[in-house]
């Protein structure tokens, strides 16, 4: 099961390829704020996800005199991705029935 | 100072290879993130910056899956095999010949423990060399070390500085090598592997020669027991009773046997230095240690001859499972 940094990268390069900052400003969009990864956190990150296969380095542009590189999420890193909504819903919905089942207290 | 210079003052911690690859795209990404009205590197930054080194350097050391250089770890594993046989054939031959002669052990320059445990300890650093994919300079450590320690059995005198005997010295030498060597080669045979379990292999193999080193001081000053038939007995059943079992898991795995092999060839060589000691202490007379040449020497190559095939049966099985993976 991947943890939540690397389930909220995967998901944030998922619609298109992302350099660095765009990675870090999506993670903490689509976390509501609650995740603000570091650059170097993001970079550790991201070798991983590149040696494991998830990713790829799709291009790299100078702009503005400094280097900026974009990653794209591969077949394995969908994969992997997919896996973990699977599970991540598979736990929602069984803990919805535990609650829900709870005397007193309705689920909304 | 600017920001960017701050930055990269502090990316200098992170391992070399990484920096070449990532540092522009981690500095623009810092830059990025810190606007342009900035310029003091925040706390936070820094600690997760400092953080960040160490996670890579353990990560650089052992932690991430790596597609090994499988037939360049095959070499280093065989040659230090092959170079420890040399060595003890050597050993031996220099030990009958010199009491066949009549030489006194004395008259040669004695080498002791002071020189031998830093030789000894050179194992552990060309695995370590090893598992940084320094291949070259690792193979040169591990080669050079074998040959001084050849050196050292040729030079080394029988009375005082008796260093280390025989079998403690194939112990020096073949209880890191089977720790190190061996599991260096079987996992280094071209599939992804942790590098995490060669690091524990070295952290064991350290202490372990240190303490090996350490127990056998007491020969500078106090010389050694002669050694009795029956131990040579005890360790050459314990070197040839697992053959069987080694060579059926070889079918399946074939790293196994060279695992095996390099396991073998301290304990039966180990075997072998007591035998010698055994005669060459209890007969010392010229005649007859000449005369007890073709008997040793035929027990040494009788013992030899399992380690060494299981060696190259498993140098040459590792070598094409390695070519497989790349034809693959």
């Amino acid at each position: 099961m991947i943890r939540e940094p690397t389930f909220l990268i995967l998901s944030a390069v998922a619609p298109r390829p992302s350099h660095g900052y765009g990675i870090l400003k999506s993670v903490e969009v689509l976390s509501d704020g609650r995740v603000r990864l570091r650059p170097g956190t993001l970079y550790a990150a991201l070798d991983r996800l590149v040696a494991e296969g998830s990713l790829v380095i799709d291009s790299e542009q100078v702009v503005d005199g400094r280097l900026r590189r974009y990653y794209r999420i591969t077949d394995e890193g969908v994969a992997v991705l997919n896996e973990s909504i699977k599970r991540l819903e598979s736990n929602i919905a069984a803990a919805k029935v535990q609650l829900s089942s709870r005397p007193g207290i309705e689920f909304a | 100072m600017t920001l960017e210079r701050r930055y990269r003052r502090t990316i200098r911690l992170f391992p070399r290879t990484w920096r070449e690859q990532n540092e522009d795209v981690l500095v623009d990404t810092l830059l990025e993130q810190a606007g342009s009205d900035r310029n003091q590197v925040r706390v936070a930054d820094q600690v997760d910056l400092l953080r960040t080194a160490a996670v890579l350097h353990w990560r650089a050391l052992c932690g991430s899956p790596v597609r090994a250089d499988a037939s360049a770890s095959v070499l280093l594993a065989a040659s230090a095999g092959l170079a420890l046989m040399t060595a003890t054939a050597l050993g031996l031959l220099v030990r009958l010949w010199v009491i066949g002669f009549g030489l006194r052990y004395g008259s040669f320059p004695g080498i002791d423990l002071l020189v031998a445990t830093p030789l000894l300890a050179m194992w552990p650093l060309a695995l370590l060399l090893a598992t940084t994919r320094r291949t070259r300079l690792s193979l040169s450590i591990a080669g050079s070390t074998t040959m001084l320690l050849a050196v050292c059995y040729l030079a080394r005198s029988n009375r005082a500085f008796n260093f280390v005997t025989m079998d403690h010295a194939l112990l020096y030498i073949g209880l890191p090598l089977i720790v190190t060597l061996a599991l260096a080669t079987t996992v280094y045979s071209g599939h992804q592997v942790d590098r995490r379990w060669i690091t524990v292999a070295g952290l064991v193999a350290i202490p372990l020669t240190a303490v090996l080193a350490g127990g056998d001081l007491h020969h500078l000053w106090q010389p050694p027991k002669p050694y009795d038939s029956p131990t040579f007995t005890i360790v050459a059943a314990f070197v040839l009773a697992p053959t069987p079992v080694i060579l059926a898991i070889g079918i399946f795995r074939p790293q196994v046997l060279l695992a095996a092999g390099l396991l073998c060839t301290p304990l039966s060589a180990a075997g072998l230095g007591q035998l010698i000691d055994s005669l060459t202490i209890h007969n010392p007379r010229p005649g007859q240690a000449i005369a007890e040449t073709p008997q040793a020497i035929a027990v040494a190559a009788g013992s030899l001859l399992p380690t060494t095939a299981l060696m190259l049966a498993g140098i040459a099985a590792s070598l094409h499972q390695a070519r497989r993976a790349d034809a693959r």
